[in-house]
């Protein structure tokens, strides 16, 4: 009888335990740090995020807290923004943006970061390579130099009375300067000349697309950055004031009315972002992960601006363009 | 008395460890045979089982490499396919413009290929178009020298080594050169984070995967992306050197147990993309991939436990059919052997057992049998016994009663004698002495005939002989007898010869002569011989009293006289038929007798014929009667009992002889040592003082004196066991009272043998009273 006990009690502690040790790793609630440069709702994709955090099993409330800052575009409040979270001392915190990850950087080198949306990190100096990025920083690179290139092409291509093209670029920002200078050198090849525009707010961006409109033949290249992308509305809205053709990195600005976009599915990224949050959770270092760049670009076009500004969508763009926005 | 030993004999406990040994022997037996078989089955379709799985398991895994490895061939295939439609295509004779638009149609359709370059047949770069850069048209950029191209060109179709860019996103450079004569190369970059779609497709079990290296081990795909963007090496795991070591045409190898990149224990089987150079693994962990042997295993082991129990039990069950009806076996015959023999074994197994049962069964019956035979002949015996108890008792008190007639006459007499003065008178007194003496003497020859033949010593002596000399001799003895009581005596003679013992025979006669004589008050008594086939009948007729048919058997009995109405007790003891009846059954005559109450009775005794032989008859042995042998002997006599030793000494004297007397051996020894010579005779009693016996002092005197001294002793003790020591040892042994008669025969006889044979006197002969018995009046 008294064996009978023992072993039932042995079974009954080795089935129990691992659901102990889990219950321990699941009592505990786990703090993610959101710092976004945008708001939480939008344009980018946040949601997708916390989704598919939910579909890996965290659950806002039940076993992660999420704790957001949003800057919503001014990018001065990066820096207290990324302290307050700091000072929560999340497991791991979520950044979108070169600025944001610069601002984190600054203040934490211990806690697992995970970026999405940050331009050439190896360039800026976040990670030392795609491969290893060494240190507690990892996450989703979406452009490099190069594009700045293609966006010139196509600029080109959907409005080839263009000869003047107007960059928007955040300066402070190293990614930008390089997608801005690859942009510069491949203008001529396409019979363009460009014009760069440091911007820092909605205001700058105004003034510096009313100083340019003012010539004819003009076309806009806002290069991806917190400060474009927050204000992606407004200039939108001032390209087709001032019909300017205007290239995009985000599709959203094209669903909002801009001329086209080509650029990365932001969607895919937070989601696998989320994975990468997910491992991190799970005991993964970040400096393990390697930092992902994106395979897979698409080529939005706007029809109703496009009949707006009275263009037509050659047939190299169509022939590769991925959506067409009636 | 069987119920006493029942009750004395304490029943022997079986020991304990013998009790249910047999059970479990049995228990132990099946419990074995069946755990042996259960073990060997068990253990032989596990081993089978354990190595057809692995077998099969190896091949499934090795099946799903090469389907792996033909899958992601197939997608290059196709990259290479959606080329070969641009390279066919006549794009040399296209527009910039027209090159460009169906370059990027192609990039549209094969989302894997980042950067497309059309090369002319001279090498130079027509067009490229790129994802991430700007594209180029018509730069005529010198190719020729790329590897790609020059291979292209000479084999149609380049793969290119897996290189990665931005050190993280491995690439590999496809060149398709046209079929067409200077049709010109095509050229893609391709990205191989698309294989990782093929290769996370593939299902390998619940947790197994399927993963690409390139020919130096690198490892291009995998479901992990991170593992395929950190660049990791897999050319130090075991398995991969190993498939390196192989020739590229070899696929679908044997799967084999490694460890994986996380050191975790898998079961791998690769296959090589042909014509890349490239390996796809695939690795299932050992957990899973031998979970259905575990649990085949564990199935067995149940089953074995299972069948353990099961044997368990029906092995108890069964032991127990087995043991009980031996138990109750045991039992049983437990307590008839301790002398409950009305216990009967309740079997009913209908086999052996049962049979078994039922012999034990009837061997009690009988041994209940037996012990109520011997009982029951254990009471006849005693009844008998009782019986003759009985008889003896009477027997004393008839003899007692018999021997005080003549000695109260005998007390009367020398009373008389003592008194009388008249001669004549005297004479006649002493006659009738003589007369109750002979009747007390016959009375004690009856005695000791019968003890002697109940003894056996008698050892008739058989010869041949003419039956008229013994019916004279019996005529002669009885003519006065019968005169004297008016009966008519007649002897029928016989010519016949017949063997037999002349004594005994005579004897016989002489007794039922006698009867006849007794028993018949008118009339006569006729003794004659009639032949019967091979027997010659000698019968005596008288017409007496008779006997009844009732007491026919009776008679022959001892001491058994006719009870007579008128109460008429007849003299003699009755011992005369007994003796007959003895005498008889010792020589093997068979005796008849027919008789009814007042018409008178026949006794026959048949006896054996014989031819009467040519020559004279020899004359029977009879008394003779010699020159008197005894004169001038010394005799010694020993006797404790000074009476008897004086009556010897008168006698002796009477007859001539020198008579020494003595006690003992000692004092005879001491007396004869005044004379000069050897004693003749040693006569001595056979119950001497200070427990020595006869023969002692008989073997001592001849120790001292001379071994060949003749000697007999003299003995008032006719027990049958002093007889038969007599006749054992040799001696003649006289009984008393001994008739002087008898006493002057022997010792006549005795000297007359030393004189003729100086021979031993051990002479062995029945001591029969050579005279007859003589007729009471």
């Amino acid at each position: 009888m008294r064996r009978r006990d023992v072993v039932k009690m042995l079974c009954s502690a080795a089935l129990t335990a691992p659901l102990v040790g889990r219950a321990r790793s699941a009592d505990r609630v786990r703090r993610v740090g959101m710092l976004l440069g945008t708001t939480a709702s939008g344009p980018e994709p946040v949601g997708a995020f916390v989704q598919r955090l939910q579909e890996l099993g965290w659950s806002d409330g039940r076993n992660i807290q999420i704790d957001h800052r949003a800057i919503a575009g001014d990018i001065g409040r990066f820096r207290t923004a990324a302290s307050e979270l700091v000072h929560l001392a999340p497991d791991v915190i979520f950044v979108q943006s070169n600025p944001g990850l610069a601002a984190l950087r600054q203040v934490t080198n211990t806690i697992p970061v995970v970026f999405v949306q940050v331009a050439d990190p190896v360039g800026s100096g976040f990670v030392e390579s795609l491969a290893r990025p060494g240190g507690n920083v990892t996450g989703f690179a979406n452009f490099e130099g190069s594009m700045g290139g293609k966006w010139v092409e196509a600029l080109k291509e959907i409005a080839p009375a263009t000869t003047r093209a107007l960059i928007l670029l955040h300066p402070e920002t190293v990614a930008n300067v390089g997608m801005a200078r690859a942009a510069e050198s491949a203008a001529p090849a396409v019979g363009l000349t460009t014009t760069m525009a440091g911007v820092h707010n909605a205001g700058e961006i105004e003034r510096a697309i009313a100083t340019f409109a003012s010539e004819p033949n003009g076309g806009l290249i806002a290069i991806p950055h917190t400060v474009t992308v927050v204000n992606h509305g407004l200039i939108a809205k001032l390209a087709a004031q001032h019909r300017l053709p205007a290239v995009y990195a985000f599709r959203y600005i094209t669903q909002a009315g801009g001329l086209m976009s080509y650029g990365v599915d932001a969607d895919d990224l937070y989601r696998r972002a989320a994975a990468y949050v997910d491992r991190i959770l799970n005991g993964a270092k970040p400096g393990d992960l390697p930092v992902q760049a994106p395979i897979k670009f698409e080529l939005v076009i706007n029809l109703k601006t496009v009949k707006t500004l009275e263009l037509t969508i050659p047939r190299s763009l169509l022939a590769r363009a991925d959506e067409v926005i009636e | 008395m069987i119920d006493a030993k029942t009750a004395a004999a304490p029943e022997t406990p079986s020991r304990p460890q013998a009790r249910g040994r047999l059970f479990l022997k049995y228990v132990a037996l099946v419990v074995s045979v069946v755990c042996i078989a259960l073990l060997a089955n068990g253990l032989f379709s596990i081993w089978f089982s354990y190595r057809d799985q692995k077998a099969s398991l190896v091949g499934i895994q090795g099946e799903k490499a090469a389907l792996a490895a033909v899958q992601i061939g197939q997608f290059v295939k196709d990259i290479e396919g959606q080329l070969g439609w641009m390279t066919q295509s006549p794009w040399l004779a296209l527009t910039p413009e027209e090159r460009r638009i169906d370059a990027l149609r192609l990039l549209r359709q094969v989302p894997a290929i980042t950067e497309l370059a059309l090369v002319d047949e001279t090498g130079r770069e027509q067009l490229r178009v790129s994802r991430t850069a700007m594209d180029a048209i018509g730069s005529r950029r010198d190719l020729s020298n790329e590897p790609a191209v020059v291979e292209a060109i000479a084999r149609r179709v380049y793969y290119g080594p897996v290189y990665f860019r931005r050190g993280s996103e491995p690439y590999f450079t496809l060149a398709l050169a046209s079929g067409r004569r200077n049709g010109g190369v095509a050229v893609a970059e391709v990205n191989l984070i698309y294989v990782w779609d093929v290769v996370s497709q593939i299902k390998v079990g619940d947790k197994g995967k399927a993963y690409v290296l390139d020919a130096t081990g690198r490892l291009i795909a995998h479901p992990d992306i991170s593992l395929v963007l950190r660049n990791t090496d897999f050319s130090h795991l075991a398995q991969v050197r190993l498939a390196r070591g192989e020739r590229e045409d070899m696929s679908a190898e044997q799967a084999k147990v490694m460890r994986d990149v996380e050191g975790r224990d898998v079961l791998t089987a690769h296959a090589a993309v042909s014509a890349l150079g490239w390996l796809v693994f695939v690795e299932l962990p050992i957990n899973e991939a031998y979970a259905p042997v575990y649990s085949s295993l564990l199935a067995t082991g149940l089953v074995l436990l299972g069948g353990l129990a099961l044997s368990v039990l029906a092995s108890l069950m069964l032991a127990r059919k087995m043991v009980t009806p031996i138990r109750a076996l045991q039992k049983g015959a437990a307590r008839i052997g301790s002398g409950a023999l009305d216990h009967r074994i309740d079997i009913r197994t209908s086999d052996e057992l049962e049979a078994l049962g039922d012999q034990f069964n009837r061997m009690a019956s009988q041994l209940q049998e037996s012990y109520a035979t011997l009982e029951h002949k254990v009471e006849e015996r005693t009844h008998q016994l009782q019986l003759a108890n009985l008889a003896k008792s009477r027997f004393l008190a008839a003899a007692s009663h018999d021997l005080r007639q003549p000695l109260h006459a005998l007390n009367l007499f020398v009373t008389q004698l003592r008194n009388e003065t008249d001669q004549a008178e005297k004479g006649r007194v002493i006659a009738r002495i003589d007369a109750a003496v002979a009747a007390m003497n016959e009375l004690f020859n009856a005695l000791l005939d019968i003890s002697k033949l109940d003894a056996g010593v008698l050892a008739p002596s058989i010869s041949e002989f003419p039956v008229d000399h013994m019916l004279r001799r019996i005529e002669t003895t009885f003519t006065a007898a019968a005169r004297e009581k008016r009966l008519r005596l007649r002897i029928i003679s016989s010519r016949a010869w017949i063997r037999s013992d002349f004594i005994l025979l005579e004897r016989v006669m002489l007794n039922l002569v006698s009867n006849a004589v007794r028993y018949t008050d008118r009339g006569g008594v006729t003794i004659g011989c009639r032949r019967r086939g091979k027997e010659l009948r000698i019968e005596v007729w008288d017409s007496g009293i008779g006997i009844p048919q009732d007491q026919q058997r009776n008679i022959f009995g001892e001491f058994y006289q006719l009870a007579i109405a008128d109460g008429d007790r007849r003299s003699g003891l009755g011992l005369g038929l007994a003796i007959v009846d003895r005498l008889c059954r010792l020589l093997d005559h068979p005796v008849a007798l027919s008789s009814s109450p007042e018409r008178g009775s026949c006794f026959s005794v048949s006896v054996p014929l014989i031819a009467a032989p040519r020559q004279t008859a020899e004359r029977p042995p009879t008394a003779k009667t010699a020159a008197d042998p005894a004169t001038g002997r010394l005799v010694v006599v020993i006797d404790d009992d000074a009476l008897v030793l004086d009556g010897m000494r008168g006698l002796l004297k009477s007859w001539g002889c020198d008579v020494v007397t003595a006690a003992s051996d000692d004092a005879a020894i001491a007396a004869l040592a005044t004379y000069n010579q050897p004693p003749d005779l040693i006569i001595s009693d056979y119950r001497l003082t200070s427990g020595k016996t006869g023969f002692d002092a008989i073997a001592r005197l001849r120790s001292v004196l001379g071994a060949s001294i003749p000697a007999f002793l003299i003995s008032g003790d006719t027990a049958p066991e002093r007889l038969r020591e007599a006749s054992a040892s040799g001696y003649h042994l006289l009984h008393k009272p001994v008739l002087p008669m008898t006493l002057r025969a022997l010792i006549h006889q005795l000297m007359k043998e030393r004189a003729d044979l100086r021979g031993s006197p051990m002479a062995l002969q029945p001591a029969a009273n050579p005279s007859p018995a003589i007729p009471l009046q």
